[in-house]
């Protein structure tokens, strides 16, 4: 391979990047339901997320740490709200007692529900193709 | 003490790795005896296990480039003082990241725990030392090896998607999680392919040094083609296009985008042909290995391409969505991760050190860091087939038979023990390569190592 083709390949292959990049900040597929769930108190819930780096244990859609559940449908399992309530105010033998007020509680519950409602982990109802490809469904339909 | 700045990048980094796998190992206890996580929370632990293990990457590679373009291939830096600068930023930030987390100020996101003003210092040491790098290469007029392409990359890339990993402070990325974890996955994704470029250019540097000095007639003929042959280039851009295109993996099951999932699955399979050459090559370097086996650095070499054959078995295997159903968010994913940054990119950055290292004295193949090579090896074996076989019940208990968190916890914690104590005996094999290791670099007058 020659220098130039070296090079050309480079550039062609740094240009398909950069508009794939693009394509990948501004496609609209379920991103747009994520924005119009997204409210004041969910705002104020993920930065306490962060805060409190939350996703050292736990994950989101299986992303983040294991020494917690993965919590994006915590909210709708039996009795979610209420557990959940329990456990951001006392902590537990792994979880630390963060101490937080009243307000900051309903944040973070209020952000717990938001991710619930963005899609389905680990996947419940899903179809496999013949080329290995999954399709998952990640909320009903009258959602 | 040695005033060479590469060399310093080494030290800091293997000390970035001795602290590192010391709250790896206690974070691994701290799954089996949870009453530890009282005397220091695992939200603390991981973000320092973390951490320091990336930065002992970025900092072993970084070494490995400052100490072989002036003292091994000729070219004299740039600027030596910026790359001494570049040692006290990172060293400095390095300190201060640490110290934030024992104060339980983070930022929050994977990888990259720490507040997000301290990522400012990152980019401007690495805008200097790509500035320091390009210029120190440019003045090379005959054809450039393809170390010289893949260090390049691995500096113009870093750049581009670690402050792309922090687009999610703008509303835009931050207000749609599907978004804000995409991209921020996208980003992690081809961080992770920096890190690769950065030591696959080492190893391919190393092998071309090592081999010239083998004192084996056809290896040293052959020596000079192998950063410069065919081969190594369709390697290097098979690399690069996995680095653009094949993060999409990790989204499998995220409500991202049909096609970007579908992108990432179609280039992930093209490691497919990295596979086959393994294959292919194998008899070859299965010889070459045992010829070169005396030498300390070719040892390093040689392990990294038996868990490179691993690793990447494992991961073409999870790479297909079908079976990415059963293993996301598993013990397998952290198999996989363990496999690349021990098996592999440590391996490669220890055959660094060691290749250094044998500049100053000479390493007998008996002696502790044989033992400890033996023994890191052996215990990351047991440990990496306890991730695996973890992950496996982990998968079919969530996926199959729909068991709870705790259900799934009991199921898997005898492999999760067997992964604890494996991961301390890992830790004692590394002290045995690295305390003599950093012993000579420090001084460098030490008698010859045991």
């Amino acid at each position: 391979m020659s220098l130039r083709s070296k090079q050309w390949l480079y550039v062609v292959l740094c240009i398909s990047f950069l508009a794939m990049s693009y394509g990948v900040y501004t496609s609209t597929e379920n991103v747009n339901r994520g924005f119009e769930l997204m409210s004041e108190d969910v705002r104020a819930g993920k930065h306490l997320f962060q805060k409190y780096n939350c996703t050292s244990c736990h994950q989101i859609f299986g992303l983040g740490g294991y020494i917690g559940p993965d919590l994006t449908n915590c909210m709708s399992a039996e009795g979610g709200p209420q557990r959940a309530d329990i456990w951001l105010r006392n902590g537990s033998i792994r979880m630390p007692d963060f101490e937080l007020s009243d307000q900051e509680v309903a944040e973070l519950l209020a952000f717990l529900t938001y991710i619930d409602r963005t899609g389905t982990s680990p996947p419940t109802e899903y179809e496999i193709s013949r080329i290995g490809t999954v399709d998952i469904k990640h909320y009903r339909d009258n959602e | 003490m040695n005033k060479d700045t590469g060399i310093g990048f080494l030290i800091v980094g293997i000390g970035a790795l001795f602290v590192g796998m010391f709250y790896g190992c206690f974070g691994a206890l701290q799954y089996v005896y949870p009453e530890l996580n009282e005397i220091f929370s695992f939200q603390k632990t991981r973000p320092l296990h973390v951490s320091l293990v990336i930065s002992w990457l970025y900092l072993g590679a970084i070494g490995g480039i400052y100490y072989y373009l002036p003292n091994k291939c000729g070219v004299p830096l740039f600027s030596p003082l910026m790359a001494k600068l570049h040692l006290w930023i990172f060293t400095v930030t390095g300190f201060v990241i640490i110290g934030t987390y024992f104060m339980g100020i983070f930022g929050g996101r994977e990888y990259w725990a720490f507040h997000p003003a301290l990522a400012i210092p990152i980019v401007l040491s690495w805008i200097m030392f790509g500035y320091n790098y390009f210029r120190t290469i440019l003045a090379v007029k005959t054809s450039w090896p393809v170390y010289y392409w893949m260090w390049g990359t691995g500096i113009l890339f870093f750049l581009f998607t670690f402050i792309e990993s922090y687009l999610w402070v703008f509303p835009f990325f931050q207000d749609s999680i599907v978004r804000d974890m995409t991209v921020q996955w996208k980003s992690y994704g081809a961080i992770v392919g920096t890190w690769n470029m950065l030591i696959y250019g080492t190893a391919i540097f190393l092998m071309e040094k090592v081999s010239q000095n083998s004192g084996i007639p056809d290896l040293e003929e052959a020596a000079p083609q192998i950063g410069h042959s065919q081969i190594a280039f369709l390697l290097f851009f098979l690399g690069l296009l996995n680095l653009m295109f094949g993060w999409a993996h990790h989204l499998y099951m995220l409500p991202s985008a049909g096609w970007i999932r579908h992108m990432g699955y179609l280039i992930s399979m093209t490691e497919l042909l990295i596979l086959a050459k393994l294959i292919w090559q194998f008899r070859a370097s299965f010889i070459a290995g045992k010829n070169r086996f005396h030498i300390m650095p070719f040892r390093f070499l040689m392990a990294a391409d038996i868990w490179i054959f691993i690793n990447l078995a494992l991961a073409l295997l999870i790479s297909i969505p079908a079976i990415q159903l059963y293993t996301h968010g598993t013990h397998i994913t952290v198999a996989h991760a363990m496999g690349s940054t021990i098996g592999i990119n440590t391996m490669i950055l220890l055959a660094s050190v060691f290749f250094v290292v044998g500049e100053k004295k000479k390493v007998s193949n008996n002696g502790i860091v044989a033992k400890g090579f033996w023994i890191a090896n052996i215990s990351f074996l047991v440990f990496f087939v306890s991730l695996v076989i973890a992950g496996i019940m982990k998968g079919i208990g969530v996926i199959v038979e729909q068991q709870s968190y705790q259900e799934v916890q009991t199921t898997i914690s005898p492999y999760i023990l067997v992964f604890a104590y494996s991961g301390l005996a890992m830790f004692v094999g590394f002290s045995c390569i690295l305390i003599p290791a950093v012993k000579t670099l420090l001084i460098g007058s030490e008698p010859d190592l045991a």
